[in-house]
C-alpha cells in the first residue's frame, strides 16, 4: 500500500504544475496545473528541485525501518537527486542515485590473531539516473562482481591481562569527560592512549581481485563489458613512533594545523594518514556508439587504472572537524599504437 | 535501536579504539551520534572499491585492538570473517552512527569485563 503512495509521490513530483500541500479539489475536470496559479506551481516545483533532501526525508518518514521497500532503499543507498542538463535550454530533472555494495562474509584461511588471510566475493552496483532522459549525467552505470583475496599483517601487539584490566579502568575514567577539550586533556585519556599506541605496530594490507562487470549509459545505448583485476595496498603506521608516522611528509602540513589549532599538544604527524593505492588492468569490450567506434575503432582494448586516496584531520574549527581530502584517478589505454586524445583520462578532486 | 551508554563496554571500547586509531576526537557523550562519514577514514571522493578497502583495513585494525590489546574474544559461533564483515557493512554506510557500530561489535565480541545484559 505504501509503495503505491511512493509511486504516487514520485509521479506527482514529475507532473508539471505540481504543488506541495495543495488542497484536494472537488472539481474532477480541473487538473492540478489548472487549479493552482502557474507561477506558484512553477516556483514550488523549482523549490523541490532545489531541495531533493526533502524528498529523501519524506521517503524515510513514509516507511518503517522494517519495511521491505525501506530496506531496499537503505541497502542500495538509493537517494533522490536533481540533475542539471548540460544541453542548452534543457531543464533540471529529479532523478536518483544508487550505490549498492555487498561482500559475502570472507572465508578466513588463517585463524591466528593479527594474521588476516581471507577470500571473499564482492558485488557492487552504482549509478545515477534522471527521470528526464535529457538530463542524465554523463557518468556510466557501473555493475561489477569481484572475487578477491586479502592479507593483513601487523597492527597490534598482545598485552597482558593486567594491562587489559588497567585499560578498562582508564577507559572508564576517560568516558566521564563531557567535552572534547576535557577528554583530550584528561590524564586517563592520555595514559590509556599512550599504553595502547605503544602496543600498535605498522599494518600492511594488500588485496588481489579478479573483476568482471558492465559499464553503460542510462539508456544502455552505450555499454562496455569489463574483465580484469586489481591490487590495492593500504599501509598504516598506527604507532606514532613508527617511521611511517614520523616521516609521513603527506601529513606534515596537517600536523602543523592540528598543532596550531590545539588539537595536538605536540608535533604529531600520523602514520595512519598515508594514501591508499589501487592499481588495476582491465580488458574492455565496448559496444554501441562510443567515441572510439565513432573514430572507426570497434576493437577491444586493455586499460590501466590507478587511484590514490588520502584523507586527514586538519583540526577542529568552531567545534567542527575539518578534513583535507584528495583523490587522484588515472586511466590509460594500453596500446602499442601511437597515443591519441582518447587514450587517457585523469581526475583529481 | 541500541543504546549508547557509559555502562556498556562495547560502546566504550569501540569509541576509544577509534580514538587511538585517529578516527575522531569526540568525548564519549557526543560520540554515539557521530556518523561514519565523520570518521577520518571515510573518503567521500574515493571510488567505492577503494573506500571498501579502507573500511576493511580499519575493521581489521579494530579487531586486532579488541582481541590483542583489550582482551576481547568472539562470542560463541561468531567467526572472524563475520565479525569483520559486520563492521565493514556499518563503516561503509555514511549515515550509520558509532552507536550502531558498537551494537554489532557487542553482538560479535565478548569484551573483557562485559556484563551479560549489555545491549
Amino acid at each position: 500500500m505504501k509503495f503505491r503512495y511512493l509511486v504516487l509521490l514520485l509521479s506527482v513530483l514529475q507532473s508539471p504544475g505540481f504543488i506541495v500541500g495543495a488542497e484536494p479539489t472537488n472539481t474532477p475536470t480541473i487538473s492540478l496545473s489548472e487549479a493552482v496559479p502557474v507561477t506558484n506551481a512553477a516556483s514550488t516545483r523549482r523549490s523541490i528541485l532545489e531541495d531533493p533532501a526533502t524528498v529523501n526525508r519524506a521517503v524515510r518518514d513514509l516507511f518503517a525501518d522494517d519495511n521491505p521497500l525501506r530496506k531496499l532503499f537503505d541497502v542500495a543507498n538509493i537517494k533522490f537527486n536533481v540533475f542539471d542538463s548540460d544541453k542548452p535550454g534543457k531543464q533540471s530533472s529529479l532523478g536518483f542515485s544508487y550505490n549498492f555494495s555487498k561482500d559475502i562474509s570472507p572465508y578466513y584461511i588463517s585463524k591466528e590473531k593479527a594474521k588476516h588471510d581471507a577470500l571473499a566475493l564482492s558485488l557492487s552496483a552504482r549509478g545515477e539516473v534522471a527521470f528526464n532522459q535529457a538530463a542524465n549525467p554523463r557518468n556510466f552505470l557501473d555493475t561489477k562482481a569481484s572475487f578477491l583475496g586479502f592479507r593483513s599483517r601487523g597492527g597490534a601487539l598482545a598485552t597482558t591481562t593486567d594491562v587489559q584490566v588497567q585499560l578498562n579502568a582508564l577507559e572508564d575514567q576517560a568516558a566521564q569527560s563531557k567535552t572534547r577539550e576535557d577528554f583530550l586533556k584528561n590524564p586517563a585519556t592520555v595514559e590509556a592512549a599512550r599504553i595502547i599506541r605503544s602496543h600498535l605496530s605498522t599494518q600492511y594490507y594488500v588485496e588481489l581481485a579478479a573483476d568482471g562487470g558492465i559499464e553503460s549509459n542510462q539508456t544502455f545505448s552505450k555499454k562496455q563489458y569489463i574483465y580484469g583485476g586489481h591490487m590495492a595496498i593500504d599501509i598504516k603506521g598506527w604507532n606514532p613512533e613508527s617511521p611511517w608516522a614520523r616521516f609521513n611528509l603527506f601529513d606534515y602540513p596537517f600536523a602543523a594545523t592540528r598543532l596550531l589549532l590545539g588539537n595536538d599538544t605536540e608535533w604529531s604527524p600520523r602514520g595512519s594518514a598515508l594514501p591508499t593505492v589501487l592499481v588495476g588492468i582491465d580488458q574492455v569490450m565496448p559496444t554501441g556508439n562510443n567515441p572510439r567506434a565513432l573514430a572507426g575503432d570497434t576493437s577491444d582494448f586493455a586499460r590501466l587504472r590507478f587511484e590514490a586516496s588520502y584523507r586527514t584531520l586538519v583540526g577542529h574549527i568552531k567545534g567542527q572537524a575539518a578534513f583535507f581530502e584528495a583523490d587522484v584517478r588515472y586511466y590509460q589505454e594500453l596500446s602499442l599504437l601511437p597515443t591519441s586524445q582518447l587514450d587517457f583520462f585523469s581526475l583529481i578532486r | 535501536m541500541a543504546e549508547w551508554s557509559p555502562n556498556n563496554r562495547a560502546c566504550k571500547t569501540t569509541w576509544f579504539t577509534l580514538f587511538v586509531l585517529n578516527q575522531h576526537q569526540e568525548a564519549f557523550p557526543d560520540a554515539g551520534e557521530l556518523k561514519m562519514k565523520d570518521l577520518t577514514f571515510y573518503s567521500r571522493t574515493a571510488d567505492a572499491d577503494l573506500r571498501k578497502t579502507m573500511a576493511r583495513d580499519l575493521a581489521i585494525a579494530m579487531d586486532n585492538n579488541f582481541r590483542l590489546i583489550r582482551g576481547a574474544d568472539f562470542e560463541k559461533s561468531v567467526q572472524p570473517g563475520g565479525a569483520i564483515q559486520d563492521m565493514v557493512d556499518v563503516l561503509l554506510d555514511e549515515d550509520k552512527t558509532m552507536t550502531e557500530l558498537a551494537a554489532v561489535n557487542d553482538a560479535n565480541y565478548r569484551f573483557l569485563g562485559e556484563k551479560s545484559d549489555e545491549i
